[in-house]
């Protein structure tokens, strides 16, 4: 009987406690050491999102500060792929569809075929998806500039390759960035179970703005 | 008179041995056709039609309850998954114009594997759609 309640009182206490789960902060990140009065301060500066400025469906321009307070998911992809877009683009949808009345929660998809993908087209692409504007950006932009993020801030692989379906090979990965430019998760948008962790994931990482 | 009758008996018997076994075949080579088709279809059209059939939203046209596959023939099919397609179609009153990538390097059996999995999987129509059929349609595609 002793030992019985004993259990109990034990799961009681790991019940109980406190243990929120965070999403880690991915990439690589630097720390700078600083004296200050002879004191010494470490300070971590996590991997983060670099300034872009990209247009989007609506020819409205789409910078940081677009996603200010607010959590993000991007991709890469471009209209006219006929290989792992359209399963990017469902799952995605799917991902949408999940937190339609969350308005902190907003999308980014970015073309890596911007000659091709005028704004008119990712207008009529977002349109057919029935998705809206506000919520769910897709943008065009200086081509260098949208690889160099893809690879620089999103560690995404984008590349033109004339062998590939469509002329380009791009990893079908999504990117949930926090309202403080930092990556906090990567997944395969290709894989629906990948995609269930990210849909988790958000609700995580909403959880950790709810409780501040 | 009496010796007819039994022969004639005998060849009846003999007939209808020889077509069951001929339809059992028939089921078995359906059952493999299906399996074969189901691979072809998850390799070169999954990605955009999806496993379901159902496409994606307005951007790519389904293949379940499709009014224009309903239409459709063998021949324009088995030539359209071949020769890829460029032309806008309506597809339940929507129409589509992104273009089907063409796929050359399909087999006349995969060809043939393929369709019949579409017309079984979608209600397009029962049974088998043999190679001899897909080689004939795929050697007069426009």
């Amino acid at each position: 009987m002793i030992r019985t309640s004993f259990i109990i009182f034990i799961f009681l206490i790991i019940g109980c406690t406190d243990h929120v789960k965070k999403l880690p902060i991915l990439g690589n990140y630097d720390i700078n050491t600083n004296y200050e009065n002879g004191v010494e301060k470490i300070d971590t500066v996590f991997h983060y999102i670099k300034e872009f400025a990209f247009v989007n469906q609506d020819s409205l321009v789409v910078t940081n500060q677009t996603f200010d307070d607010k959590i993000y998911i991007t991709d890469f992809f471009f209209t006219s792929c006929p290989s792992i877009c359209p399963i990017m683009k469902g799952q995605m949808l799917r991902v949408y569809e999940t937190f339609q009345e969350e308005g902190s929660v907003v999308f980014l998809s970015h073309t890596i075929d911007p000659e091709y993908d005028t704004v008119a087209l990712l207008r009529d692409y977002a349109e057919r998806l029935g998705v809206e504007s506000n919520k769910w950006h897709f943008v065009t932009g200086d081509k260098q500039a949208i690889y160099k993020i893809a690879q620089l801030s999103y560690m995404s692989v984008v590349a033109d390759e004339p062998s590939a379906p469509g002329g380009y090979i791009h990893s079908g990965r999504f990117i949930l960035v926090d309202k403080k430019r930092h990556i906090r998760g990567v997944y395969d948008g290709t894989d629906q179970e990948d995609v269930n962790i990210l849909i988790a994931d958000i609700k995580i990482l909403l959880e950790e703005y709810a409780i501040k | 008179m009496q010796l007819n009758k039994k022969i004639l008996l005998l060849f009846l018997l003999t007939c209808y041995s020889f077509s069951s076994c001929q339809k059992r075949g028939e089921q078995i080579k359906l059952s493999q056709y299906m399996v074969e088709g189901t691979t072809v279809y998850q390799n070169h059209c999954a990605n955009c039609h999806t496993n379901d059939g159902t496409g994606l939203a307005n951007v790519i046209p389904p293949l379940k309850n499709s009014d224009y596959l309903m239409t459709l023939s063998d021949h324009d099919l088995a030539c359209q998954i071949k020769t890829g397609l460029s032309d806008s179609i309506y597809v339940n009153g929507i129409l589509f114009y992104q273009q089907m990538p063409a796929s050359e390097s399909l087999t006349y059996l995969e060809i043939a594997e393929v369709v019949t999995y579409v017309n079984n999987t979608w209600g397009r129509k029962d049974g088998l759609y043999g190679v001899r059929q897909a080689e004939k349609d795929l050697s007069e595609c426009n």
